[in-house]
């Protein structure tokens, strides 16, 4: 885990951006949307990722201007307390997703996969194979997103083409929901769904130029954002506001119902691999980024020897919460954080480039 | 090389671990459940349950002798599904597993009771699926199971899978499933409705439904009375409907048919209509949906106003009259009887529908887009306009085919 910079590719980008925003999809996610806004949830996906995918745009803009990465800009816009303020902010916001993401998706793993499990166990093993899988870095993390990004994208878009049998298209009606205002404001004040995307700028140095980091940042989140608004049309054709509002696991549900004919049925089991997979690069992930600020504001040389110390607290920390309900419970007051961190960085450091921008030595490549 | 080894640690692990052996359990320690009867108990606050267990078939015994059984079932009264779970686990040493469960089928009185407790709680166990049929069966689930004799080879999950399957060579029945009856008791835009089952008699006492539709040749029934003898005694006939979670009326195979017109899953099926120009004789039409029904609504003082046009395909596959409706002037005359008769049939329907407050059809589906928000929605209290809706329906029907022959000869 050395930062000294590496030369990550828009794949890499995009394949990463993509891993860390769309877990929740596979969540309870789209089921407390349809809580929210009923029919017009998916504009809610939409401008929550459009809100984000514009805040971050500006950070790869400030950061390209001022060169290194968020903490380099941020230091050299606003000072070392600053960019320790900044690095601690986001060191809660990836610890905080890291901890939720590995709860709820081993209490997914038990309620789907593996009933019988003990859940402390699968916990442990989701945290051992997360601790191992980040001991070779972001940019084998990188890969394997992208490795994996297309089987994920193309069996998902499966399980909506196979669903087809099942829509109900009068359910995508009255079309506003529960209101257009309504759904705006959720979505503003829930982009912190997309917060992972935050990442380019945090690991602006490993990739090739600013341009590249621009470009995964398009495709990575625009491609999660189309694809969770095709979702939640999908889901609510098949489940309507109602019931569609009940699930805990839509994901898991809608490829439950998939029935084409005695030979084409219960295809979960195929689908649960792939997110656990998902699920695995997304916890990776987050608890990489964490470990890396830890690393970068202590200085240290490598965050290698503190990767399982972090693991195994927060995998305490995910044991903690008495049952899933209060988990969930705590996923709303995290997004709200979240999406205030993705304006309010952004907006701080804007203003410091505008008063400093004259001072700020002009740098085109990251 | 800590790390190496670690890694190498961990894989050796993932081998025993990821291949299933922790927790698996081998296909023939389970007993496999594939239907299950819900019917009203004798106690009150009870339920039977009746499960039906498959049994397993042993490759190559065949022969003299009868026919080996495919199912066995055993009863509870029990307070809840999930007891009589627990108590199925006694009499079996195999360990119970509802993950097969084809279909569940609900006895008369505990439908027309209310089943909203029972069906609720099932969409929230993993071993149900939105995709596990559900039917109501006339009289009692037990009666059905124990009389079931499908007296063909295979299995018992094949046997209530490929019956629910083939609703769609006639629509005297209609493959309806836990997750679409889930739906509509959630909704207040349309009502539920489950296919019927029934034990036949099998006496050959004809006990038609009502009287014929002016035009048609064959009588209407309610499942169960069909007259015939011979074959298994049970059979999928006709529709149960319900207002809420309670059953409030059943429909007849041509109702059926016609729900079937209505819902835009009509598939196919032949119908016998009398000769417009021999009342005496029939003619037979392979009749196939030409298109989605086409709804036109409006709501007019607050009223809401349907007109729904149907449009059918036929193919003639019998003229015993012998008069040449091959040709366009007749073929016209023939077109308009079939769309008059069906158009009586379905309006008989939606008529019954609206007495009973039971929008099965899901008329309430077309009118959402009339509204901007689900609140506005809500508010116009679709159940409660439903009956005072001024519903019409327009049927079209064309042939297009007359089977091999392309004209008739009369006889010299």
């Amino acid at each position: 885990m050395n930062y000294q910079g590496g030369n990550m590719g828009i794949a890499a980008g995009t394949a990463l951006v993509f891993a860390v925003t769309i877990p929740r999809m596979f969540l309870t996610s789209p089921a407390s949307r349809l809580v929210e806004d009923a029919q017009i949830a998916w504009l809610s996906v939409g401008v929550s990722a459009g809100a984000a995918m514009i805040m971050i745009k500006v950070l790869l803009y400030i950061i390209s201007r001022t060169g290194g990465d968020l903490i380099d800009g941020v230091r050299r816009l606003l000072g070392n307390s600053a960019a320790w303020l900044v690095t601690l902010v986001y060191i809660a916001i990836f610890l905080a997703n890291t901890v939720l993401l590995l709860r709820e998706f081993a209490e997914n793993t038990l309620l789907t996969a593996l009933p019988l499990s003990e859940f402390s166990l699968v916990t442990i093993w989701y945290a051992v194979w997360v601790t191992v899988f980040i001991y070779f870095g972001i940019e084998v993390v990188g890969r394997v997103a992208y490795m994996v990004l297309p089987f994920l994208v193309a069996s998902m878009l499966l399980i909506v083409i196979l669903l087809i049998p099942f829509y109900n298209v009068y359910q995508l009606v009255p079309w506003q929901g529960n209101g257009l205002e309504n759904a705006i404001y959720h979505g503003l004040t829930m982009a912190g769904a997309n917060v992972g995307a935050v990442i380019l700028t945090i690991y602006a140095r490993e990739f090739q130029q600013a341009k590249t980091t621009a470009q995964a940042l398009a495709f990575g989140l625009g491609g999660s954002m189309l694809l969770k608004m095709v979702y939640a049309q999908s889901y609510l054709m098949t489940f309507g506001v109602y019931v569609g509002q009940e699930k805990i696991l839509p994901f898991f549900e809608m490829a439950r119902l998939v029935y084409l004919n005695r030979f084409l049925q219960r295809i979960e089991a195929l689908l649960i691999a792939l997110w656990v997979m998902v699920s695995i690069l997304a916890i990776a992930i987050s608890l990489y980024t964490a470990v890396y600020l830890i690393a970068r504001i202590l200085e240290l040389p490598s965050g290698r020897p503190i990767v399982p110390l972090v693991a195994a607290i927060v995998a305490n920390i995910a044991m903690m919460p008495p049952d899933i309900i209060t988990v969930l419970g705590y996923e709303k007051p995290y997004l709200y954080i979240s999406s205030a961190v993705i304006y309010a960085i952004p907006a701080v450091l804007s203003l410091a480039f505008w008063f400093k921008r004259k001072e700020v030595e002009r740098c085109t490549s990251v | 090389m800590y790390f190496r080894l670690a890694a190498v640690f961990l894989l050796g692990i993932s081998v025993v671990v990821c291949g299933g052996c922790n927790g698996a359990r081998e296909p023939d320690e389970l007993a496999y459940s594939v239907a299950i009867g819900l019917d009203k108990s004798a106690k009150k606050g009870m339920i039977d349950v009746t499960y039906v267990g498959a049994l397993p078939v042993v490759v190559g015994e065949s022969g003299g002798g009868d026919k080996p059984k495919m199912t066995t079932e055993v009863t509870y009264t029990v307070p809840s599904l999930a007891e009589s779970r627990n108590l199925l686990n006694s009499v079996t040493y195999f360990i119970p597993t509802l993950t097969h469960v084809k279909i569940l089928v609900i006895g008369e009185d505990l439908a027309k009771q209310g089943i909203g407790d029972i069906i609720g709680p099932l969409t929230r166990f993993r071993e149900y699926r939105g995709t596990n049929y559900v039917v109501v069966a006339k009289g009692t689930a037990k009666d059905f199971f124990k009389n079931n004799k499908p007296g063909i080879p295979g299995t018992a999950s094949r046997y209530f899978e490929s019956m629910m399957e083939t609703s769609s060579e006639t629509s005297y029945f209609l493959k309806t499933t836990l997750h679409e009856f889930y739906l509509r008791l959630k909704d207040t835009d349309g009502t539920s409705f489950a296919s019927m089952v029934a034990v036949n008699p099998q006496t050959m006492e004809d006990f038609p439904a009502k009287a014929q539709t002016i035009g048609e040749k064959t009588e209407e029934y309610y499942a169960g009375d069909v007259p015939r003898v011979g074959s298994n005694p049970v059979e999928f006939f006709g529709t149960a409907i319900f207002r809420n979670d309670k059953m409030v009326a059943m429909l007849t195979n041509a109702e059926t048919r016609s729900l079937a017109m209505l819902n835009g899953k009509y598939k196919q099926s032949y119908i016998t209509v009398e000769d417009p120009l021999a009342p005496k004789h029939g003619i037979n039409v392979n009749l196939r949906q030409g298109e989605k029904p086409d709804y036109m609504t409006e709501i007019i003082d607050g009223k809401p106003v349907v007109l729904v046009t149907i449009l059918l395909e036929g193919e003639v596959t019998s003229l015993p009259s012998g008069i040449n409706y091959e040709q366009a002037e007749y073929k016209e005359l023939l077109e308009a009887a079939i769309s008059q008769m069906i158009k009586q049939e379905i309006t008989q329907l939606v008529t019954r529908t609206q007495e009973n407050s039971a929008d099965i059809v899901g008329f309430g589906y077309h009118f959402r887009n009339k509204f901007q928000k689900l609140r506005e929605w809500e508010e116009y209290a679709w159940p409660e306009k439903f009956s005072q809706a001024d519903i019409t329906v327009a049927v079209k029907c064309k042939i297009r085919r007359t089977a091999l022959m392309w004209r008739t000869t009369p006889k010299q």
